[in-house]
């Protein structure tokens, strides 16, 4: 499978493809670094051990939805620190699917899921190679659900065919992220990804070490770190499976 | 060296759990020990005087600069640290239930991974810089991490 009308001038522009493999992730890390190339992208039609957050299968039928991972660089982006990295691809892949879904209300939650009327449409995870300090490179592996129509209920997700039955192919899908993403700035961020993020600045109850509490998600430090202000007007930074989200 | 140094040194060797670390300098030698709970620093100082304004560790400052001269060159002087680039969780393995990246006796050169420090679902993998043996690995798996703070002890003879 070909990619299509890909107007970019780096992302896509080397392209694999493989009917199926066991993580497009695994396929870059792998390679020799001779054999990689800025903007690689390699996409599987089915991946037998796609992950999501440390194990967590991202369930994918063949060809149904997207699935696959690019190879950057940091310093050709102007890139400083991976939660830079994170923001930039999760507000490109966001503004992408809002295009492509005009009349959705489409948000990041944090830190880079994708949300389509609240239910998961796209998934970001971001592997970066630090030799010591200094940070090589980035593998980041998107799932983003096309033309899934069954999701197991406890899981929340949805597909772009279900919100809007027009969109029915994967590789213009595709196309349009990676245009986007390449047109989108690397830096500066902060108030566009704020912006586009699911819950800011509405109270809502949280799990918060067994207890549930009122509070209010208002912004991201430098290290995507999330503050969030608490009833009694104090504001705290969190890391990731500190808080939970309840509905 | 200045008083600084000495500081975060001692900081880093209370933080390891080394024992002792032995340093030797152009005109100075310096010595840590740790004896728990709070390690004692003993600055020998050979042209000038050093006095350490340290709340919790203690600093001696003694004109001896043979005393400790006698004592069996120690390897801990020269090893290496591998340090966390970011704030974030440490991990020794590359998921649940896989075997660990290095282990104590390991040989790492530049570019073996030792370690993922993970945060706000970015997978850090972090490579060596340097070639040696595992001697130590300094946190627990699993356990928050800061920013410069040291993973590994590698012995580079």
């Amino acid at each position: 499978m070909s990619l299509p009308n890909c107007n970019t001038k780096v992302l896509g522009q080397v392209y694999q493809y493989f009917k199926e493999i066991d993580s497009t992730q695994s396929i870059l890390k792998n390679l020799p670094s001779e054999k990689l190339a800025d903007g690689m992208l390699v996409r599987a039609g089915f991946q037998s051990q796609g992950r999501g957050q440390m194990g967590s299968s991202w369930a994918a039928k063949a060809n149904e939805n997207l699935t696959f991972s690019v190879y950057i660089e940091p310093s050709r982006w102007n890139l400083t620190s991976p939660w830079q990295l994170s923001m930039w691809v999760a507000v490109a892949l966001c503004q992408t699917i809002q295009k492509l879904l005009p009349e959705a209300e489409v948000r990041i939650k944090w830190p880079n899921d994708i949300l389509v009327h609240q239910e998961k449409v796209a998934g970001i995870l971001v592997e970066n190679a630090f030799r010591g300090e200094h940070w090589q490179n980035s593998i980041i592996g998107i799932g983003w659900n096309i033309l899934q129509q069954n999701f197991d209920p406890q899981f929340s997700a949805t597909s772009m065919f279900l919100a809007h039955a027009t969109v029915t192919d994967p590789s213009a899908c595709l196309v349009s992220f990676l245009e986007e993403w390449e047109k989108v700035p690397s830096a500066h961020l902060q108030t566009q990804y704020l912006d586009l993020l699911w819950m800011k600045d509405r109270w809502q109850s949280i799990r918060i070490e067994q207890e549930e509490r009122m509070g209010c998600i208002r912004n991201v430090d430098e290290n995507g770190r999330l503050l969030v202000e608490w009833e009694d007007g104090k504001v705290e930074s969190y890391g990731m499976k500190e808080l939970q989200f309840l509905r | 060296m200045d008083i600084k140094e000495i500081q975060e040194l001692i900081r880093f060797v209370a933080k390891s759990g080394v024992n002792e670390v032995e340093l030797e300098r152009d005109g100075f030698k310096l010595s840590i020990k740790a004896n728990a709970p709070a390690p004692v620093a003993q600055v020998v100082a050979a042209p000038m005087p050093v006095q350490v304004a340290a709340p919790a560790p203690v600093a001696a400052a003694a004109p001896a600069p043979d005393a400790v001269a006698a004592t069996a060159a120690s390897n801990e002087t020269n090893y290496l640290t591998i340090t966390s680039p970011m704030i974030g969780t440490f991990y020794r393995t590359p998921g649940p239930d896989k075997d660990a990246f290095v282990n104590v006796g390991d040989l790492v050169e530049p570019g073996k991974v030792v370690c993922i420090v993970e945060a706000m679902k970015l997978f850090n993998e972090i490579e060596s810089e340097v070639k040696g043996r595992i001697v130590k690995v300094l946190v627990d798996n699993a356990s928050p991490v800061e920013y410069g703070q040291p993973l590994f002890l590698v012995d580079p003879a």
